[in-house]
């Protein structure tokens, strides 16, 4: 045999030699190319599986890790998606204590699928152990990741719905309540990304309750600025819901006249309605509506709407739907029969409208019909109409009720692969009615949440319209800083040596300095942590570690994995905290300052991310992909367990307003 | 094997020698030759293309000596297969980058034709595939380990790809305990 042709290489041919073993039994495999390994194969593992693989090999462990790779992961699982759009809800997990999430993709529930199949399926995504959904709301999202609020608690914690890592930010401060022994608090928080830094941000804007000023924390870069003044009275007119977050901009509807009705909403009125905050900047903004109706905020495709809009100068008029001629006629009368309804996104040229009465609608621009795409009454016995939406625009303001709409909840989880078939336990009563009033407040903040298509609310008053209005968006926020880097050596485990040739070298040391960012002078302070009587010194790599051994291991932290989070909290009128919380491998950073000039002790805590007991063998990420072993929750009666007299309004926002819309494509919301 | 094209006995005797054919006779590592038509080779493969294109293409039989002879017969196989079932192009994108397009779930009979190959099979098709640049074969291919390898733990993940474990083991155990929550089997 003569090579009469000679072989190209081909430009992806691996340069390393197949090497080929012996075949003996099914033992020794042949070796594959690294790049075949990791860009082809291990892209299209669930997140979960990829997290485990880092302890196949050095090599694995470096490549799992790259920015590089989790964004290949990311792009291929989204693109392996097929319905680009879901519905993620929670409801009590079966162990006590417990939340799962659940997604479903939109069906047409009015009329049954083709092939027969249920149209309300759902998948579950993750169980987190301990987190009780009985005190849990969704309050924003951002890509990947979920801010979630336990207003028993008054504790964030940001999720990731795929793998469910989570992580817990610092306590927060306390915040004012509208009025004395009122149901309400004066705080907001959000989730955003801040492109620049290529990271995650918290914003909490609130009133604080010692000093009754407005104020407003930042959990996220780990580059200490001092922000901007808050506006005063800033805090006064929070609605209790999240903020919108589009295009690197926070921004707060502010309704004082829903908190102090009266004499004082002359008082605490702020210039415009509108707050705005620029996680580039740190600064404030006011932003004028187009009208001064009422209105509220939402986020359709990335974009800022307003409804009730007149003539805007700077916004421009997206679309109207006048409700007393959507077609079909069932379906609308069905729409209509909820007093309230939000956008919560798009699909498909579509806009999906949620109702309180836990369903979702896609309204057809084109031919002014309405489907319903999604009903939770499908999967949970939901109470009927509750309380505990937002307020009608009309103005008419909804007292929650106390017990008036107690809705029975129940999952059952059935028909799963391996025949498993439980119920999911009821939680236990609400500890604290002024919680479960925050909940009624907080509750709107559910479906307003979105991942990169979030929502606000409107009414839906008879012969009313609504008006989709979009706010063109300033230019996109520069870098206005960089991080400087901060090298730390020894960083033996992520040496480039163990970097597989295809992944570059570039993209490697981009990604150490981006690591290596995070980890500031003060990091590596000696932190007295409150509560514990020794010192903990962690070092951001690992390696220097020195963790007591009685340190219990939930404390450890496994910080999120796929996705970045850097977590500090900058209070505007002094640097108290810093919380460091970084990309996998990294440990836990804590420091504090010294005390300040004048005298405050400045504490800090850790950051603690919880430990995920039961995780699903298969996970999608995002959402999008909805794995064939999935466990499909079916409709069943309603839950026997209910005690009479209790009050259970959580229950009602579990289900009315568990509901987020997950984008898998995370290219919009400001994302790059 | 269960071919019914790429026939492995004939090869020999076919010496064709007209230079305007529609196939293409592919010479694996052990020397045995296989055919292929012209029009699915330059189609699925990148390489291939490029070698017709370039007419370096040998009608006594294209030299592959990195793809021994099953691996190939499987190549062949799948190309022909893949000719009768898709009229229309699937476009090939550089395999340079991270596979951005969208991929297509593998249909019914990709599904079965992965599915009946051994274990070393598959993985020297996958081999075979991503030196010919075929890219929809290397996704389907790859598809079918990664399915594989759900809920593997790190050891049946090392014997699967043949990984030495370079990890001491006070390493190893720091990496379980701060991603214990992956391991859901301790």
């Amino acid at each position: 045999m003569t090579t009469t042709t000679t072989m190209p290489e081909s430009p992806a041919s691996p340069p390393r030699a197949t090497t080929k073993r012996p075949r003996h039994g099914h033992e020794a495999a042949p070796s594959l190319p690294d790049e075949v390994i990791v860009e082809h194969i291990l892209t299209r593992v669930p997140a979960a599986d990829v997290v485990r693989f880092r302890a196949v090999c050095r090599n694995w462990r470096a490549a799992l890790t790259s920015d590089h790779f989790v964004r290949a992961h990311q792009t291929a699982r989204a693109a392996a998606a097929h319905h680009p759009l879901d519905i993620v809800f929670f409801a009590p997990g079966a162990a006590a204590g417990s939340t799962t999430f659940y997604s479903s993709r939109l069906y047409n529930s009015t009329t049954p699928h083709n092939d027969g199949s249920s149209p309300a399926s759902a998948t579950e995504l993750v169980t987190v152990s301990d987190l009780r959904a009985s005190d849990l709301v969704m309050s924003g999202g951002c890509h990947r990741l979920t801010l979630l609020f336990q207003p028993g608690e008054s504790a964030y914690h940001v999720i990731n719905l795929s793998t469910g890592e989570h992580v817990s930010l610092p306590p927060c401060a306390w915040a004012n309540r509208a009025i004395p022994y009122g149901p309400y608090v004066l705080s907001s928080a959000g989730l955003g990304f801040h492109p620049a830094s290529n990271e995650h941000k918290v914003v909490r804007l609130f009133e604080d309750g010692w000093t009754k000023r407005p104020r407003c924390e930042v959990h996220g870069l780990s580059q200490l600025r001092r922000g901007e003044e808050v506006p005063g009275h800033a805090a006064k007119g929070l609605t209790g819901r999240p903020p919108v977050f589009v295009d690197g901009c926070f921004y707060w509807h502010m309704n004082t006249s829903f908190n102090f009705p009266g004499v004082e909403e002359e008082i605490f009125r702020t210039p415009e309605p509108i707050l705005s905050l620029s996680v580039d900047t740190e600064r404030f903004e006011w932003v004028s509506p187009p009208t001064r109706y009422e209105f509220l905020l939402a986020q359709v495709d990335g974009h800022l709407y307003e409804l009730w809009v007149r003539t805007p100068a700077s916004w421009s008029l997206r679309c109207r739907i006048s409700f007393g001629s959507l077609l079909p006629r069932p379906t609308r009368d069905a729409m209509g029969r909820a007093i309230r309804m939000l956008p919560i996104g798009s699909s498909g040229g579509k806009i999906l409208l949620a109702t309180s009465r836990h369903e979702v609608y896609a309204y057809d621009t084109e031919r002014n019909s309405v489907d319903r795409v999604f009903s939770m009454q499908d999967f949970i016995d939901a109470p009927r109409e509750p309380e505990l939406l937002l307020r009608a625009v009309t103005g008419v303001r909804r007292r929650p009720v106390a017990g008036s709409d107690v809705g029975k909840l129940k999952v059952n989880l059935g028909r799963s692969s391996d025949g498993h078939h439980f119920t999911a336990t009821q939680q236990r009563a609400h500890r604290m009615f002024t919680a479960a009033r925050l909940l009624y407040k907080y509750a709107r903040a559910i479906t307003s949440s979105g991942s990169d298509g979030a929502a606000t609310i409107f009414s839906s008053p008879p012969q009313a319209g609504l008006s989709l209005s979009k706010l063109e968006s300033n230019s996109a926020p520069s870098p206005r800083y960089s991080l400087t880097s901060h090298h730390t050596t020894g960083s033996r485990r992520h040496s480039p040596r163990h970097t597989p040739s295809t992944l570059g070298d570039a993209q490697l040391h981009s990604w150490h300095l981006k690591r290596d960012n995070r980890i500031t002078r003060q990091a590596e302070h000696n932190l007295p942590l409150p509560g514990y009587p020794y010192a903990l010194t962690l070092s951001p790599i690992g390696g220097e570690k020195h963790i007591p051994k009685q340190w219990p291991t939930t404390l450890k932290n496994t910080a999120l994995s796929m996705t970045k989070i850097t977590a500090i909290r900058i209070d505007h009128n002094t640097l108290q905290r810093l919380y460091t919380c970084t990309q996998p491998g990294l440990r836990l950073v804590a420091s504090h300052k010294p005390p300040s000039k004048n005298g405050t002790l400045l504490v800090s805590r850790a950051v603690v991310p919880r430990k995920c007991e039961s995780i699903p063998p298969e996970l999608p990420i995002g959402g999008g992909a909805i794995s064939p072993r999935a466990h499909e929750i079916t409709q069943k009666s309603s839950h026997p367990d209910i005690r009479s007299g209790c009050y259970y309004p959580h229950r009602g926002v579990v289900v009315l307003l568990g509901v987020v819309v997950l984008l898998s494509q995370c290219s919009s919301g400001g994302g790059s | 094997m269960e071919v019914d094209k790429g026939k492995g006995e004939a090869e020999e005797t076919r010496k064709v020698a007209e230079a305007d054919r529609d196939t293409v006779t592919l010479k694996s590592s052990d020397g045995k030759l296989f055919e292929v038509s012209k029009e699915a080779a330059a189609r699925l493969s990148t390489v291939l293309a490029g070698m017709i294109a370039g007419g370096s293409i040998d009608d006594n039989g294209t030299d592959l000596k990195q793809i021994g002879s099953e691996a190939l017969e499987n190549v062949v196989d799948y190309c022909n297969k893949h000719a009768n079932s898709i009229p229309s192009a699937a476009l090939i994108s550089s395999s340079i980058s991270f596979n951005t397009a969208p991929f297509k779930e593998p249909e019914e009979w990709e599904r079965k034709f992965v599915d009946r190959l051994s274990h070393d099979a598959l993985f020297d098709l996958v081999e075979a595939a991503n030196f010919l640049g075929m890219e929809r074969l290397l996704d389907v291919t790859c598809h079918k380990i990664s399915e594989m390898m759900k809920g593997k733990s790190p050891d049946q993940i090392r014997e699967v790809f043949n990984i030495k474990n370079d990890y001491t083991k006070e390493e190893l155990e720091e990496i379980r305990q701060e991603l214990a929550w992956a391991f859901y089997d301790d």
